[in-house]
């Protein structure tokens, strides 16, 4: 009799340790003990993660897109021009470092955590995809109510003081909202949970069968990172991290259902190899964008004061822009392998979640 | 972001390394002394944010203690004197800023005041509260990291003023400047109607990269523009995100 196939990648475990676990875990370990630990010394932690998992996850956008020339061909006006464009804002930045560049870093750093949020929606709606659940017009505004109402109430709770704020050895303007903006925001996403939780979750309770309970981890995470996990200057510290490992995981199962061929089975020692080579790849290409393209920008007469702060804005903002394009759920190309898992890659006969609701 | 910052210290090796630390009151700029390492590592860490001028004995120290106290792993050197301007941290990362020498202090040198010992002096002499605690509240604004005098005069260091200018950011405010951000906007907006709807090709993606541009123009030109009607700000933060949302479109015409 032919398997079904799983609605996880991998399976429940690591889904759902990758996508929310771990971040949702340490948030417990830290606020258990806040006080006793501070950034200063969760910071040999924070920089190892930095050049296994912040780091690779920006060079996988860039190895997805220049890797591959069917990509290429598909985004030609976004591998060409995206670099220009950030090329521009860089150099701009350098020539006027008090003019333009502080409004760079502050509009970087505002994308940045839209970013974050966009993913978090896009994880959410990929798992509503691969377990069947439907979510109606309504039930998407709530969704995003929740996740961006989450990214707001910080990043507006971060700009209430008038005190300037920086990045690297740039200091850029607070918005200086007034108190009463995060509250606002915090009701709008307060007002969505209910509603996902009356519309969604209820159903989902009530409904037979196993619970696709993955699907809210992405939000619910999101939601940690934002809201409680602001107040936890070690957690927030690891966001970034935790951002990236989500990211990672997917792009991780994307190449392997894009580099091995789905007609013949393949052993478990190929799948190691193939993701220990794109890893490590990944893991060369974020140093030569953090550490080696700053260099090479100082040595080519970059202010040396600012150089690092406006190249490393540069390189997200790339990041931010790429994946925006080349993750759309609505091309086929992106969607499809996004349907299968692991255990459809060693054994091809299983059908994908698509052909097997199809059937 | 900040062992972002740390990591990119490691690589600097910088033969002159200075802190530029700022005040609500003025500037001044350390320079190595004693653990000045365990000082780079608590600056790129952040742990001097929202810190303050604490305790102020004018005839030892000036004391900036942190909002959150860490747990350092370094030894007292209560015999060693303690110059004045010299700089020293305390286990828990206070600092104190010595005004005038002295012994028996449980702490350890980490800089010295090479810059701004103006700005010392004068916290030194404000008017002190019942906890002998200055009575207006200095706070540490920012702490950046120099290795070159030029870089450091690039900052714009400004020496004690009880009411200074907070920003050290500029913006293109002229007329012609935020004009020419909204012709380019507006048009993007067009190009990118053409290319997106009409034509269905790349043309949508050159419009949105003229919106890209005329939005981040206007934004940074608008940012320290003076307030002319409420929300202003709230606008700017919502137009910033909507350019963001847009930039999905790119590449994208069916």
């Amino acid at each position: 009799m032919m398997r079904a196939p799983s609605f996880y990648f991998v399976n429940a475990w690591a889904d759902s340790l990758f996508l929310g676990l771990f971040s949702v875990g340490s948030f417990f370990v830290f606020w258990a003990l806040e006080g006793k630990v501070s950034v200063v010394t969760a910071m040999p932690v924070v920089i190892f993660l930095l050049w296994i998992i912040n780091w690779p996850h920006f060079s996988a956008t860039n190895y997805r897109l220049y890797g591959s020339r069917a990509n290429l061909r598909q985004y030609p006006v976004t591998a060409l021009l995206v670099p220009l464009i950030v090329v521009g804002a860089v150099t701009a930045s350098m020539i006027y470092p008090f003019e333009i560049g502080p409004h760079f870093v502050k509009f970087f750093r505002n994308w940045s955590a839209y970013h974050f949020s966009a993913q978090t929606v896009g994880i959410t709606l990929l798992f509503a995809r691969r377990t069947g659940l439907t979510f109606t017009k309504a039930e998407r505004w709530a969704l995003a109510g929740l996740v961006y109402g989450c990214f707001l109430t910080g990043a507006t709770r971060a700009e209430v003081s008038n005190r300037s704020l920086s990045f690297l050895n740039v200091e850029y303007p607070s918005f200086e909202f007034s108190p009463w903006v995060p509250w606002a925001f915090m009701t709008i996403l307060l007002v969505s949970a209910i509603f996902l939780l009356v519309r969604v979750v209820k159903p989902m309770l009530e409904k037979e069968g196993p619970k696709p309970w993955i699907v809210l981890v992405p939000a619910v995470t999101h939601f940690f990172w934002y809201v409680p996990g602001y107040d936890l200057p070690v957690f927030r510290e690891l966001v970034p991290a935790f951002h990236s490992l989500q990211y990672l995981y997917l792009a991780w199962f994307m190449n392997l259902r894009e580099s091995i061929p789905p007609t013949a089975p393949v052993t478990q020692q190929k799948l190691v190899t193939t993701s220990v080579k794109w890893w490590g790849l990944n893991i060369a290409g974020g140093l030569g964008l953090f550490l080696l393209l700053p260099k090479i920008t100082a040595l080519a007469g970059g202010p040396t004061l600012f150089v690092e702060s406006f190249v490393l804005a540069g390189v997200q903002v790339h990041h931010f822009f790429v994946d925006g394009v080349i993750w759309k759920l609505r091309n086929q190309k992106v969607s499809s392998p996004l349907m299968a898992n692991l255990d459809q890659i060693l054994h091809p006969e299983i059908p994908s979640i698509d052909a097997k609701r199809a059937a | 972001m900040k062992a972002l910052l740390l990591l990119l210290l490691t690589f600097a090796h910088a033969d002159d390394p200075r802190i530029v630390l700022r005040t609500s009151v003025g500037d001044m700029v350390l320079a190595p002394a004693g653990n000045f390492s365990l000082l780079q590592k608590m600056v790129s860490a952040g742990a001097f944010e929202k810190a303050q001028v604490g305790e102020v004995d004018p005839s030892r120290f000036v004391k900036v203690i942190l909002v959150q106290p860490t747990q350092l792993d370094i030894s007292p050197e209560a015999s060693t004197k303690a110059k004045q301007t010299d700089v020293w941290m305390r286990k828990d990362g206070t600092l104190l800023f010595i005004v005038a020498e002295t012994t028996g202090l449980d702490a350890t040198p980490v800089a010295r005041v090479v810059r701004g010992a103006d700005v010392l002096e004068a916290i030194r002499n404000l008017p002190l509260d019942a906890r002998r605690e200055p009575q207006r509240r200095i706070e540490i604004t920012n702490a950046l990291f120099a290795t070159t005098d030029a870089q450091i005069e690039s900052l714009g260091l400004r020496g004690f003023s009880a009411t200074l200018d907070r920003r050290r950011y500029k913006s293109f405010t002229s007329p012609t400047y935020l004009a020419s951000a909204v012709l380019l906007l507006l048009l993007g907006f067009l190009v990118f109607y053409i290319g997106r709807y009409r034509l269905k090709n790349a043309l949508a993606s050159i419009g949105l990269t003229l919106v890209l541009v005329g939005s981040f123009l206007l934004f940074s030109g608008s940012v320290s523009y003076p307030n002319m009607f409420p929300g202003q700000t709230l606008l700017t933060f919502f137009g910033m995100l909507a350019t963001f949302k847009l930039m999905s479109q790119f590449e994208s015409y069916e």
